[in-house]
């Protein structure tokens, strides 16, 4: 398995940067326009990142505000070391785990227990084209598996997963949201997904490879 | 029938994170910086706080600690209870002399029986009031006859002299004693 980003990835977040440079340098100088236009530009990553944090569209929503607010109101310690993005997703990864970790969230929780992994997508769980029924049968099932397989995974290791498997974020970017060397989570990856296989045939699934 | 693995984890993964935010983000962020004092949060959010405060409040009503149950009566209240002349004053010392808790809802059931013949008021409750028992009567136990049994007397004891036979000596014995 292929754990290195794809160099599409890697060039289009390098590509993103000069432009963020710019509307960071504006804000900062008390342009809220220009951080508007930050939040646009990143408003889709973090999100995402918030998402694998907490589980709940809800409260990734809440944790991108919170996380956006701060990074506004932290601008001027901002010295462009690591880039825009890095930075920002620095802070919403924080974010994130303090709302993973607040009393108030198992209040919300236990009103609304709706997570990403309950969310059924019929359309998500079809196989490839020209699908036998029993393939497509066994998709579904397989991807109703996965998803409370990875939930039920250990923090770390879901974690590095869904941020890597997301495709939105390097593993610079990720070791550094999680603050660990990007060999742990090259490792915390590659275990994960060794984990979930190992899972996946106790439970009658057949690996085609 | 075989599966690749990769391919639907991978799948797994982004089902999961493909949800896009609201486009209203980005107002909302806005608004927080106009007033930093003032966090905008989401209705959902406040909703299901509201949810979870009426969860909890619906867990403490139905907890079973709060169930409606007939106050217990101690002992020294029921000894307080004016009794009419009409009851018979010694039932509820029988009951507080008796262990409380080996027969809780009999007392409790007859306190509150007690309570309503004292004060005559209808038994509404369901619970009738108490009637005069009946006298009780006990007959005196007479002692068990016993019959008494001859006593035995031992046969005196008899013990006859031992009547021992003459020794005699051989006569080789006698002569080697003479040596």
């Amino acid at each position: 398995m292929d754990v290195r980003p794809s160099k599409d990835r890697v060039n289009a977040l390098d590509a993103v940067e000069p432009g963020d440079l710019t509307l960071v340098r504006r804000a900062q100088a008390g342009d809220a326009a220009a951080f508007g236009e930050l939040v646009d530009l990143h408003r889709r990553s973090v999100f995402r990142a918030a998402l694998a944090a907490v589980g709940s569209p809800a409260e990734a929503e809440d944790v991108a505000q919170d996380a956006f607010v701060t990074a506004f109101q932290k601008l001027g310690t901002f010295r462009g070391d690591a880039s825009f993005k890095t930075w920002l997703l620095a802070i919403t990864w924080r974010k994130a785990i303090d709302r993973r970790k607040s009393v108030g969230r198992w209040l919300q929780r236990l009103a609304a227990p709706h997570r990403i992994d309950d969310e059924r997508n019929a359309m998500d769980e079809l196989p490839g084209p020209n699908p036998t029924q029993e393939e497509t049968l066994i998709a579904a099932e397989m991807q109703r598996e996965l998803k409370g397989l990875i939930a039920s995974l250990p923090r770390k290791l879901r974690d590095a997963l869904l941020l890597a498997g997301s495709d939105m974020y390097s593993y610079n970017e990720i070791a550094s949201m999680l603050g660990i060397p990007i060999g742990t989570v090259k490792w915390r990856v590659s275990e994960a997904r060794r984990v979930l296989k190992v899972k996946l045939e106790a439970k009658g699934f057949t690996n085609a490879d | 029938m075989p599966t690749d693995f990769d391919r639907q984890l991978d799948r797994a993964i982004r089902s999961m994170l493909d949800v896009d935010p609201p486009r209203a983000l980005r107002a909302r962020v806005l608004a927080s910086l106009e007033q930093p004092g003032r966090r905008t949060v989401s209705f959902a959010r406040w909703a299901a706080v509201a949810a979870a405060a009426a969860v909890a409040l619906g867990a403490l009503i139905a907890a079973p600690w709060h169930t409606a149950a007939p106050p217990i009566v101690s002992s020294a209240q029921v000894h307080d209870v004016p009794l009419p002349a009409s009851v018979t004053p010694a039932l509820p010392r029988v009951f507080a002399a008796s262990p409380a808790a080996s027969r809780p809802s009999l007392q409790r059931g007859a306190v509150h029986a007690a309570v309503l013949a004292a004060n005559d008021v209808p038994a509404e409750s369901g619970v009738t009031a108490l009637e005069r028992p009946a006298a009780l009567s006990v007959t005196t136990i007479a002692p068990p006859v016993t019959s008494t049994l001859p006593s035995i007397q031992p046969a005196p004891l008899r013990v006859s002299a031992l009547e021992l036979p003459a020794l005699e000596m051989p006569p080789d014995a006698a002569r080697g004693a003479d040596r």
